[in-house]
């Protein structure tokens, strides 16, 4: 290679550089989809579901749809589950946006968690890849960089590696992932609680609250209805909470979910605790256990009045 | 306008280079020489406009001083003599530079000492002051010791205000910058300098935006936010600035060098692996090495350098780094900085006079920890500032360990070490320690750029990783940051 081949190249390489930039600007940005929620995708596609049960793991791992089934009298498909770990409502409204119809028809009822709210909560899964996807070159590196790439790193990860679609996993429960056990005391201790990175450096009411606000304001318009809800936690745990700043975060957190739901004329419910759910109807601090989710849901149910 | 901004790469570069040799090609060199000034200028004052007459104001005296010594030299007994035009034209150059940079200085000390409550003039430091100063001082000399030729003033201009150069260095002579302006062969596209330039401007932009920026978070928390900082914030902080200041620095200085490249100008290296220094001697010879020239040769040798006896020649030492020390900034922390500095080198001539000898790695672990340290004085905005890292440095009442290694490591919480957030007053964690671990391996164990430069050869391996940082610092670009050097 010559000095000149060599100049040429490091200028084809530039060019490529700003298309790929070009690209992810304008396409990605606005075509994102959490890998997680494409394994979930068929559901939409396969039923015409009246009920959605949407949002993070407290939403998946506590709303049981057969319960619901249950309870509703409704027939299979009517209801789904397509909540995902670190699922937000900005992943929910990327589906909204793919199927309008059948979102149009639906009830939401969709789980938040502190740690989206919480603009330090940066670390892996606590500052989700649909939120980054929101953000514009110079707020990702400011946000991420130096303490928290492999946050970044996970995100451009997760656009490129190939996606596999598990459709068999989720074929019997619709989307319910309940998980067994029970808390395990260690994990409702003051420190333990302390460190949960939902709460870390709490600050709420920045970026993250813009986000969330801008995507529920744009939910409320293309779904039937929206149900907002914060999930409770384990007794224990709470008590834990108590002793610490957790709960006044915590209680920050609910307070400003409140105000964007009435912003935007949602119903919307906190839950901190719930009278009929004890620590053996959870499998850590702040998710329900299999048992748990079936009185869960038969209370979401209640409470939101989902009964015709 | 910063090297490192959207603006300068994509819009001013490609455009400045393009129409310089554009002109060369159509042999219309005066016009390209005038177009490089003109585009200079334009570099200068995208800050600030108010800054310009200034710059041209230096720029027209010094080039009336320097013509009118090159004619004293010649016709000895017409006019002025060359001492008194060389002395006058030092005088209005640090007259521009002390009304600037020093008075405000002055009147804090005079209202200090004389408990009088002179108003402060506020004025704004115009940039590169410190820089376009000493390069036209350096001119003078030189200019009377009959080591220039007369050039024109469009050449002169080009001289000053070349801006890759312009803003904070390398502080270049006017012998080894106007023969290369002159040469013929340097007015065509050069694609070697051209791909040399490239690769070099490209560790710099890594270097400045994706390291120092980095260390960047940290060194300011520390300094200027955290009210308290334990051991290890302490030392963090310290080594941030340290860590921070070289690779900001070199990394202008690189970006510096790779400009001029694309011009076929090649500007005198500047840093040579300056943390590999094994004593303090070897550091100036390695650290910003225009400057250590300039006080070398126009501070240390004028005061009589070393032939006047040891006492003498410790005097001189100290002397010349305290003016280094303010010649950096208008404060007494610059002073003792230059002072600390001066006193070691004094001890280290007392040491080898003695005939000691340390271990290598001692003399780089002792040498190392001694500019890391003088680094808090240069660093800190004020002595209070300075105090609180140091006496954190070096205190064992204050041992925070990450609160991870607490089920491991309990027992010493009996030796008063407490677990928590590691790092938390500068906004660290243990991610913070591997780029130190990184810093360290890069300046103790890696070349440094210019001996990658003289090695460059046109390869896959030199493409992949030139594009990389480029690309690299252009993500991080957006982060912004001025480099340091631009506030001296």
């Amino acid at each position: 290679m010559n000095n000149k081949q060599w100049v040429n190249l490091f200028f084809i390489g530039l060019f490529l550089l700003v298309i790929i930039s070009l690209i992810s600007s304008f396409f990605l940005h606005d075509k994102f989809q959490e890998s997680s929620l494409r394994n979930k995708e068929y559901l939409i596609k396969e039923n015409k579901p009246k009920i959605i049960f949407a949002g993070d793991s407290r939403a998946e791992r506590q709303l049981s749809v057969s319960t619901a089934l249950d309870v509703l009298s409704y027939s299979k498909g009517d209801i789904i589950n397509i909540a995902i770990s670190s699922g937000d409502p900005i992943a929910l409204n990327y589906l909204v946006d793919k199927y309008p119809v059948k979102f149009k028809n639906a009830v939401i009822v969709l789980s938040v968690s502190a740690n989206q709210l919480n603009d330090n909560s940066k670390s892996r899964g606590y500052f989700t890849n649909s939120m980054i996807s929101k953000l514009s070159y110079k707020e990702k590196i400011i946000t991420f960089i130096p303490n928290n790439i492999s946050t970044l790193l996970g995100y451009y990860y997760s656009i490129v590696r190939p996606h596999l679609t598990t459709k068999s996993q989720f074929r019997e429960s619709y989307g319910f992932n309940p998980i067994d056990g029970t808390l395990h005391k260690k994990s409702a201790h003051k420190r333990s609680v302390e460190k949960n990175p939902w709460y870390e450096d709490y600050v709420d009411g920045g970026l993250k609250h813009k986000l969330i606000g801008n995507s529920l304001s744009e939910l409320s318009n293309k779904v039937k209805e929206l149900y907002v809800y914060t999930a409770p936690f384990a007794p224990s745990y709470l008590a834990a909470m108590k002793e610490g700043r957790t709960l006044s975060f915590e209680r920050s957190f609910k307070s400003k979910i409140t105000s964007l739901c009435n912003k935007y004329n949602l119903t919307c419910i906190n839950y901190l605790k719930v009278d009929e759910l004890d620590d053996l109807h959870f499998y850590d601090g702040a998710h329900t256990n299999k048992d748990g989710a079936i009185i869960f849901t038969k209370k979401i149910i209640k409470d939101f009045r989902l009964i015709e | 306008m910063l090297f490192n901004s959207y603006e300068f790469i994509f819009v001013f570069l490609p455009i400045t280079f393009f129409i310089y040799f554009y002109l060369n090609h159509k042999r219309l060199t005066e016009a390209s020489k005038g177009f490089l000034v003109c585009s200079s200028l334009f570099f200068y004052s995208w800050w600030n406009i108010a800054y310009l007459p200034i710059i041209l104001a230096s720029m027209v005296f010094n080039y009336a001083a320097g013509r009118s010594l090159n004619k004293a030299c010649k016709n000895k007994r017409k006019g002025f003599s060359k001492k008194s035009i060389l002395i006058f034209g030092i005088v209005f150059n640090l007259s521009l530079l002390g009304y600037f940079k020093y008075t405000d200085f002055l009147i804090e000390n005079f209202n200090l000492a004389f408990s009088s409550n002179a108003e402060l003039l506020n004025l704004a430091l115009p940039l590169a002051i410190s820089f376009f100063t000493f390069q036209q001082i350096a001119y003078l000399v030189d200019s009377y010791r009959q080591e220039t030729e007369e050039y024109d003033f469009l050449n002169y201009a080009l001289f000053v205000t070349f801006f890759p150069q312009l803003i904070a260095g390398p502080i270049v002579h006017h012998k080894e910058m106007m023969p290369q302006f002159a040469k013929t062969r340097n007015k065509v596209k050069n694609y070697r300098n051209i791909a040399m330039g490239l690769f070099i401007f490209s560790i710099g932009l890594f270097k400045k935006v994706v390291i120092a920026d980095t260390f960047a978070v940290w060194a300011t928390r520390g300094f200027d936010v955290a009210t308290t900082l334990n051991l290890f914030e302490a030392w963090a902080t310290s080594l941030s600035y340290t860590f921070q200041l070289y690779f900001d620095f070199s990394g202008y200085t690189d970006m510096a060098i790779g400009l001029a490249l694309l011009f076929n100008i090649g500007l005198p290296v500047n840093f040579n692996s300056p943390y590999k220094a094994t004593n303090i001697q070897d550091f100036w010879r390695r650290w910003h090495m225009t400057l250590s020239r300039f006080m070398r040769d126009y501070i240390y040798i004028p005061l009589g350098g070393n032939k006047k006896g040891s006492f003498r020649t410790y005097n001189n030492l100290m002397a010349t780094f305290v003016i280094g020390g303010l010649w950096h900034g208008a404060g007494w922390t610059f002073v003792f900085w230059g002072f600390l500095h001066g006193a070691a080198l004094a001890v280290q001539k007392l040491w080898g006079k003695l005939g000691f000898k340390l271990w290598t790695w001692f003399a780089w672990f002792i040498t190392f920890n001694f500019v890391n340290i003088a680094w808090v004085f240069f660093r800190a905005k004020e002595w209070e500032d300075a105090i609180k890292v140091l006496s954190s440095m070096f205190s064992l009442s204050n041992i925070i360990l990450p609160s991870s290694l607490e089920d491991r490591l309990g027992f010493l919480t009996g030796f008063n070490i407490n677990y928590g957030a590691f790092m938390d007053n500068i906004d660290g964690s243990l991610h913070t320690s591997i780029w130190f671990f990184f810093g360290f391996v890069l300046i103790v164990f890696f070349q440094n750029s210019n001996e990658y430069l003289k090695e460059f050869s046109p390869n896959k391996k030199n493409l992949m990783l030139a594009a990389s940082f480029f690309i690299f610092g252009v993500l991080y670009l957006a982060k912004g940051g001025e480099f340091l050097y631009f506030n001296f």
